[in-house]
């Protein structure tokens, strides 16, 4: 079990949107026993923060971004959003997976148009929001066409064009830009934390990749495998708006190292 | 089933886009020409064959004279009636099983208890090689279309079934979970996502329906009919007509494609996304 202290004083920092109270997760086996994905996890998390999981596969940090969206129940403790307790998928919650998850038989457009549709929203009153959303993720022009006609990295820009035209105060992403070229998911996280920023947006953003877990948090998760669990937290002082130029700044190396060193003692 | 793949190792060829189109087109028209190449050499041995004495007429007539048996055939009184009968039997079991496969098909796949519980015998069903079925269908319905459509039924309506439920079984996680976190329900999981993901693959099982309904109305003529096309070429052989019997097989094959071309085009247009998805 973990317990973690919360940055900020309590006094002129944002509101907490999320808070776990020692979250865990068992999956059963067949043989009658159980197998612990994820130890007792406390955590609070303020509203418009950027934060990143990071770990090892194995580490727990998908199932607690599933446990968070409510895709998979915990076997302990609540996830409290905004203080009572996820029980079910909320629609202020946008999730994005590695695969952009796009219906080949949409367009970009029907695709962004596809929570609405779910939601029972009139296409008109969200019409002009999603292409402004489209034009923000620089697909604008591309509205009409279908995925397999895009590149990996503006199938993650319509993906994450879906979430962010229903306005989410959380944005739960897992490992959203793991499957693309390096150049291109560093033009993404720099794209993504702009817009985040700007609409203040509360990010839990799983990668395993270290030095993006740094660039863009504000608090780096550190999670280690079996089993599952949080072994560290990394506070990252930048503030909120970067350029790929503190890669270069010292103090950026060693928070990377601050974090291999939580990882490399849990080996 | 998928005869555009044909085509693709073509296109494997990295070239700048106007000279690939280019080159394509050229590719396309050479290909062309090297099928229409294939089938007159396939054509001209037929011919030559029993012209030449190496084989015997009575095996296999020349191509010419079956083209002359077939002008006869199709011109003649009495194909029109055999014809109408099999393409009825045909329709109806192509579309019974179709129906039939899609609504088992999906009730299976989204009630797993149901799904559970009669597996084993859908599993069994399907291990019957199903002509057997044949006589059983003739002494049930009679000679008559309607034992013609039922094995016809029988017979096209597995694939049609195991792809439904495999297609809608197929959807992955991770696409079920997006519709999750959008709250869809279950009607708007079915109708949204599990069966426009799963057509392309009902859709394989669904073309080869139609395949076998042709096999199934025409094995059951055999069996035991008055009329129809299978009837016709099992009364040709009985007669030794070979090549009025080989006349009506190309009708045959020239029926099969003419619907398979049909309902191959219906699948283009329905299910557009297919090959950018595969």
């Amino acid at each position: 079990m973990t317990s973690l202290r919360t940055t900020g004083d309590a006094t002129s920092a944002p509101p907490v949107v999320l808070e776990y109270k020692r979250v865990a997760k068992t999956y059963p086996t067949p043989q009658g026993g159980g197998i612990r994905a994820l130890n007792p996890v406390e955590l609070s998390i303020r509203q418009g923060e950027f934060i990143t999981l990071v770990g090892p596969s194995g580490c727990g940090k998908s199932t607690l971004l599933n446990i968070t969206a409510a895709l998979i129940p915990s076997s302990e403790g609540d996830v409290l959003f905004k203080g009572s307790p996820m029980v079910q998928p909320d629609r202020r919650v946008g999730v994005m997976f590695q695969a952009p998850v796009l219906f080949p038989w949409r367009t970009v457009e029907k695709n962004v148009l596809l929570p609405a549709e779910i939601g029972g929203l009139h296409v008109n009153s969200i019409i002009e929001r999603v292409r402004s959303v489209l034009d923000l993720v620089g697909l604008g022009e591309f509205r009409q066409s279908y995925p397999s006609q895009l590149s990996g990295g503006m199938q993650q820009r319509t993906a994450l064009a879906r979430v962010l035209a229903y306005d989410p105060e959380i944005l739960l992403m897992d490992e959203p830009f793991g499957a693309l070229d390096e150049f291109t998911r560093e033009a993404m996280n720099i794209e993504l934390m702009r817009i985040v920023r700007q609409s203040n947006i509360t990010v839990l953003f799983v990668t395993h990749n270290i030095p993006e877990a740094v660039f863009l948090a504000d608090r780096v998760i550190v999670m280690s495998p079996r089993p599952g669990r949080v072994s560290g937290v990394v506070d990252v002082p930048f503030g909120p708006l970067r350029s790929i130029e503190i890669m270069r700044d010292p103090k950026f190396t060693e928070l990377v190292f601050q974090v291999r060193a939580i990882l490399g003692e849990h080996e | 089933m998928s005869d555009r793949t044909a085509t693709q190792p073509l296109n494997a060829v990295e070239a700048p886009a106007g000279a690939r189109a280019k080159r394509g087109r050229w590719d396309r028209v050479l290909w062309r020409a090297g099928t229409l190449v294939v089938t007159g050499a396939f054509l001209l041995l037929w011919e030559a064959l029993p012209s030449l004495g190496l084989v015997s007429e009575i095996i296999l007539p020349k191509f010419s004279d079956i083209a002359v048996s077939l002008v006869k055939l199709v011109t003649g009184p009495i194909f029109p009636k055999h014809f109408q009968v099999t393409l009825i039997e045909i329709a109806f079991g192509f579309a019974i099983a179709t129906v039939l496969g899609l609504v088992m098909g999906i009730g299976l796949a989204i009630s797993p208890p149901l799904k559970q519980l009669t597996y084993p015998l859908v599993i069994a069903f399907q291990s019957i090689p199903k002509i057997v079925l044949a006589p059983v269908m003739i002494t049930w319905a009679g000679y008559g279309i309607e034992s013609k459509i039922g094995l016809a039924v029988i017979i096209a309506f597995f694939p049609v079934l195991i792809n439904t439920m495999a297609g809608l079984d197929s959807v992955p996680t991770d696409w079920k979970r997006l519709m999750r976190s959008l709250r869809a329900s279950r009607t708007q999981m079915f109708w949204k996502l599990e069966l426009p993901y799963a057509a392309p693959v009902i859709f394989a099982g669904i073309k080869t329906a139609l395949t076998f309904a042709v096999t199934g109305a025409i094995v059951a003529e055999f069996v035991g009919a008055n009329a129809g096309m299978g009837y016709l070429i099992h009364a040709y052989a009985f007669q030794l007509r070979i090549d009025a019997m080989f006349a009506v097989i190309i009708a045959l094959s020239m029926i099969g494609s003419a619907l398979y071309f049909g309902i191959d085009w219906l699948d283009r247009r329905l299910i557009f996304w297919r090959s950018e998805t595969a």
